[in-house]
């Protein structure tokens, strides 16, 4: 009997903690939602996995760190489980400026290496031995627009004080070429105002 | 006691006067220009307004059964809509005000369409998903910085009423918000088309585009029925995110597209997988009319809002997010 236990649902996926071969893992399961006929039920879970799949790939590929992808099927990817805690968990009093000049050179490495996360907050950070992990890159897209790497930031933004944030910024500045044009788009959707709350609440760890 | 208001709607093809009871809706009165395959033509639309406006003022007094001194305010609708129809709806009020020594008060369209629906569904915090010909959007109350409407996504190019129209139009039905191509739909079987869903966000012209080009190509009921699945599960998939991230546990469904039976069958499934409540009103509500304006031109009356002389003026682009909520 192997031991499935289900530790969060979000809005399309379910995580359950897995024992793989001796080997601690999560496994990410897209659920049927019984409102979208079979059709286009079937294409966006599998289009979604495998996405998501690629992404987290191609991220630890490039020396970004994320969960390995250990194995991948019709509708799930297992996932190594990083046995440390959320940023969201741990508290703030915990935290420290190092930590966040940190997570900004982070999402410059995930930046620069063409992706954007599309829910940067510290729900989706994890601290395991002195290191950051990045999870959830489910809504995540191949993308290099200034638009889209600026509302990573914009997410980060609202999740912490301005303290961290500015070393936040500090550590995404940091030898990067397109800070300035990512910036000024920030700049630019704070005003238009709309994005304040726009990430999910991330229910999953 | 008696609260007697009077309002009237003329953004678009519908001419409606609703008369409002402390709450209760007395009377709903309207007139509907005949949209031909050729749309609407703004002007014609006003004149028609302007002809019908005291004969659909004399319905509804007659409907709820008052006279024109009973009344204690008049409300219309400032925008968003199509400026020469607003302008009728805007002066009939002001003359109403101006004759009946009584305070007048401008309401916003979308507004109007999520507090009718939650009114009579006796929610109380709703996530609202609006669909209308111009509108597809996400909208739940936020109290930072003032409370107001907050639209967690939305279409980035066209409304889904639009877009099902021009598809209508293109294979030459008649556009009626979607349902002639419901119609179509029935006997239809999925082909692939483009999903485009980002996070709460949604657009529609690329659909559009791959449905009207596929017309004499593919079977008319299976362009028309894919067109609609994926149009409406992209809409229910934006929701549930909304609903997933604020927390909220009701769902109001309005809006000219509301009033499609598959669009509610999806959002009924959705919601009863997350516990959600439900609620979509009556047609007579989801389509445009005079009582959905007069109901919170009450709610302005009841929260003592003073209105200035030059804020009774029309807005085309009306922004649901700028308004302040007093209630």
């Amino acid at each position: 009997m192997v031991k499935l236990t289900k530790i969060s649902e979000g809005s399309e996926a379910d995580i359950y903690k897995y024992n793989l071969f001796g080997l601690d893992c999560i496994i990410k399961y897209r659920r049927k939602k019984n409102y979208l006929i079979d059709n286009i039920d079937e294409m966006l879970r599998l289009k979604r996995t495998k996405k998501e799949a690629k992404i987290i790939i191609h991220a630890n590929n490039n020396k970004i760190r994320v969960p390995s992808v250990l194995l991948i099927g019709k509708y799930s990817i297992y996932m190594e489980y990083i046995n440390g805690i959320s940023l969201n968990q741990m508290g703030s009093d915990k935290f420290n400026k190092k930590m966040f000049f940190n997570i900004g050179e982070l999402l410059k490495k995930i930046h620069s290496n063409g992706i954007v996360h599309n829910d940067f907050t510290i729900a989706n950070l994890i601290l395991y031995k002195n290191l950051i992990y990045v999870i959830d890159f489910g809504l995540s897209e191949f993308s290099t627009a200034d638009e889209e790497r600026a509302i990573d930031l914009l997410l980060m933004k609202n999740s912490i004080n301005k303290n961290f944030y500015d070393e936040f910024i500090k550590g995404y500045k940091k030898s990067n070429t397109f800070f300035k044009q990512v910036f000024s788009k920030l700049e630019n959707i704070e005003k238009r105002g709309r994005y304040q709350i726009r990430t999910l609440e991330t229910k999953e760890r | 006691m008696f609260l007697l208001i009077l309002a009237l709607e003329s953004s678009a093809h519908t001419l409606g006067v609703g008369i409002v009871d402390n709450g209760k809706i007395i009377a709903n009165s309207k007139q509907m220009y005949k949209i031909t395959d050729k749309g609407m033509i703004p002007a014609r639309v006003a004149d028609f307004h302007a002809k019908n406006v005291y004969k659909v003022i004399k319905d509804a007094l007659e409907q709820a059964n008052v006279r024109l001194s009973d009344l204690d305010a008049i409300g219309y609708t400032k925008g968003p809509g199509i400026g020469p129809c607003l302008h009728v709806g805007q002066l009939a009020a002001k003359h109403l005000g101006l004759e009946l020594k009584l305070p007048v008060y401008p309401v916003n369209h979308a507004i109007a369409h999520i507090e009718v629906t939650k009114h009579l569904g006796k929610l109380k915090d709703p996530i609202a998903l609006y669909v209308s010909g111009g509108n597809s959007q996400i909208l739940g109350i936020e109290n930072t910085p003032f409370k107001h409407y907050h639209i967690y996504g939305e279409t980035f190019d066209i409304g889904v009423g639009n877009m099902l129209d021009n598809f209508a139009r293109a294979a030459k039905l008649i556009p009626a918000w979607g349902s002639t191509v419901a119609k179509v739909a029935e006997s239809g079987n999925y082909i692939d088309m483009p999903y485009s869903v980002k996070g709460m966000d949604f657009t529609f012209t690329g659909l559009q585009t791959n449905a009207v080009k596929r017309i004499g190509k593919e079977k008319l009921e299976d362009i028309a029925f894919s067109l609609q699945e994926t149009a409406f599960s992209m809409l229910t998939e934006a929701t549930e995110r909304a609903l997933m991230l604020t927390g909220k546990k009701e769902l109001v469904l309005s809006g000219g597209v509301a009033q499609s039976k598959r669009l509610k069958e999806m959002l009924e499934l959705m919601s009863k997988s997350h516990k959600i409540k439900f609620y979509d009103a009556d047609n007579q509500f989801n389509a445009d009319n005079g009582a959905m304006i007069a109901l919170v031109a009450e709610k302005m009356y009841n929260s003592d809002l003073k209105i200035n002389k030059n804020e009774l003026n029309i807005d085309q682009k009306y922004k649901i997010d700028k308004v302040k909520i007093l209630w």
